[in-house]
């Protein structure tokens, strides 16, 4: 299948962006910066501040992939599927929930806290955000280059369950668990949707390639397109 | 694109172990809902569950290994090549409440690539893996998927495997969020309050018309038609429209060439709280000129999560081969839009054709239209 990619987003510990003047996407180990729904969005957003920083990583990369696709803004909801790998997802959550619910016999626990310990949320918010009705969920990441989600897109769109996908990966630092995942914190999306017979860009063998260059890795994947400017 | 044949099930549910326990404890209208003897609720909505009473004692990993023991024995005949996706919310969760409490525990079954690891391990899989999160409706989307490969001519062999665990984790989040029931699980009644949690495990063994035949496999039935679609509504209430299940289903409908009369019956995700059930109804209500019969099983096992698509197809295939459905079990006052459809005893059905959905927190909804073994 040929494929064409509409937009990219991501947040890393280097920085915030989308690709649109120059910046690079350089992923790695370390803390993400400081997000604010300003970032992402041309207005405020009211619940952005209490996201966890799972949500506000994968909220904030899907929002800026999708400005940077031009489909940020709609009227009327768009069949748009999200798909994101994840090695960690909600685990830092769950802890910090489980703290509120564990002692006084429960009496304490965070319903604010609750809602986001299932790591599809956050495309349940970025649906609710854009107006995005396809399907939606999470898959684990194998450790396959955080491709993961995109692969299981890809299929999504040549099953013929949706046309377009945001796809990508999402993680954040958790201190419960050493999860041998090269370290790498934050997260990237890409809009994929398919190509023309022209496309530079194709998926075979479940494998994706740029003209004949084999792509293993999500940050190859953005660093080729973030290079050729090459979206099809 | 190619038939998807159910060859082999298995679940283990609070109504006890096996297929057939399921499907007569439903039948009989029994109930698997009782006291929580595992953790303290006293400053909880309610203390009642649908708890698997061999996972009560405390275990020295997690509870998920006894779940996954418990419903693999015997071990069913998978061959190793198979692709194996799974199905769970919070995965080995009660491993980090002890390890939170400062009690000794392995840290092995927190995340979700470490379900399908299990999983495989046990059976001795060789083929790829995943476990898929869509909340409530994981296990359908896992179907969904499976369904996908095998139709689409990518594998010849699918387990999906649902499985979800009570913990004080989840209990406490539902009653911190008013969503359980102080009472009973009383799906599609009017006099509904919310949900009640459970447990269980379940799997079902896809394949192609062409390996079915190859290694001589009894289709129990197929799956024909899925759809899986947002609500783009609210993070843990359903879409008062309940457009999000609306396209779920017209989306699994088109997929099997099939128009709403065709269905005999519908297995509801009925949760028994006022908000689910009533987009459920809604959306029932905007697709079919008369509703068919339909039921939920939550009264009888529980809220069983990320699990509970894996058992509504299982159950929705005996429903399939007996031509009746079960009991809504905790139903009395009907809804009245439900009317007649939806009843406290067994309905009998007519027809080849079965709809299940589930909906789940993120606003997502994931439906799968089954057909009756033998019928082509």
């Amino acid at each position: 299948m040929r494929l064409k990619i509409l937009g990219i987003g991501w947040v890393t510990p280097w920085g915030i962006g989308s690709g649109q003047s120059g910046e690079v996407f350089q992923p790695g180990p370390g803390k993400l910066p400081a997000m604010r729904s300003r970032h992402f969005l041309d207005k405020p957003h009211n619940r952005f501040g209490r996201f966890d920083q799972y949500t506000k990583a994968g909220f904030g990369a899907i929002a800026l992939a999708l400005r940077s696709a031009g489909l940020n803004r709609w009227k009327k909801k768009q069949p748009i599927g999200l798909v994101l790998g994840t090695r960690r997802g909600s685990l830092e959550t769950d802890a910090a929930y489980f703290e509120t619910a564990a002692y006084h016999g429960g009496a304490m626990a965070s319903p604010n806290l609750f809602a986001y310990t299932l790591p599809n949320c956050v495309l349940g918010e970025a649906s609710i955000q854009f107006g995005l009705t396809g399907p939606a969920f999470v898959v684990d990441d194998t450790g396959s280059g955080h491709l993961d989600g995109i692969h299981t897109a890809l299929n999504l769109i040549r099953w013929g369950l949706c046309q377009t996908v945001v796809a990508g990966w999402c993680d954040v630092d958790s201190k419960m668990i050493d999860v041998n995942s090269g370290g790498q914190c934050g997260a990237i999306f890409f809009v994929l949707t398919e190509g023309s017979d022209t496309a530079l860009w194709r998926w075979q063998g479940g494998r994706i390639f740029f003209k004949s260059d084999p792509i293993d890795d999500i940050g190859e994947f953005a660093r080729f397109f973030l290079e050729t400017k090459t979206g099809g | 694109m190619r038939a998807v044949h159910v060859v082999e099930m298995g679940a283990v549910t609070a109504l006890g172990r096996g297929t057939d326990v399921l499907w007569d404890g439903l039948i009989g209208g029994r109930t698997g809902l009782a006291p929580v003897k595992r953790f303290a609720t006293d400053n909880y909505v309610c203390g009642t569950a649908g708890c698997i009473g061999e996972l009560d004692a405390e275990p020295s990993g997690s509870r998920l290994d006894v779940l996954v023991d418990m419903l693999f024995d015997p071990t069913p005949s998978i061959p190793p090549d198979t692709l194996l996706l799974t199905a769970s919310t919070k995965g080995g969760i009660d491993q980090l409440e002890r390890s939170l409490r400062a009690r000794q525990t392995p840290l092995d079954r927190l995340l979700s690539h470490q379900v399908a690891d299990l999983i495989a391990t046990r059976l001795g899989l060789k083929g790829p893996r995943h476990n898929i999160s869509a909340a409530c409706a994981s296990a359908t989307v896992a179907l969904a998927l499976g369904a996908s490969c095998i139709g689409h001519d990518e594998a010849e062999s699918v387990l999906v495997c649902g499985l979800d665990l009570v913990s004080e984790f989840i209990f406490s989040g539902f009653s911190a969020l008013n969503a359980l029931s102080p009472g009973k699980c009383r799906p599609f009644d009017v006099e509904r309050d919310g949900l009640i949690p459970g447990e269980g495990a379940a799997y079902l063994l896809l394949m192609s018309e062409g390996r079915c035949r190859q290694a001589e496999r009894r289709s129990l039935g197929r799956i024909v038609g899925w759809g899986v679609a947002s609500d783009a509504h609210h993070i843990t209430a359903p879409s008062r429209d309940g457009e999000g299940l609306v396209l779920a289903i017209r989306q699994a409908l088109d997929r099997a060439g099939l128009a709403c009369g065709d269905l005999s019956a519908v297995s509801a995700h009925g949760t028994g709280s006022v908000y689910n059930d009533a987009m459920e109804l809604t959306a029932f209500c905007k697709l079919f000129d008369r509703l068919p019969p339909f039921h939920s099983v939550k009264g009888a096992t529980g809220h069983t999560m990320g699990a509970c698509g894996a058992i509504e197809t299982i159950v929705g295939l005996c429903s399939l081969a007996h031509q009746c459905i079960p009991p809504t079990v905790g139903l009395s006052s009907r809804e009245p839009r439900g009317g007649e459809s939806v009843s406290p005893s067994v309905q009998a059905i007519s027809g080849k054709y079965l709809l299940t959905t589930n909906s789940g927190f993120g606003g997502i909804n994931a439906t799968v239209v089954l057909q009756r073994s033998g019928d082509s």
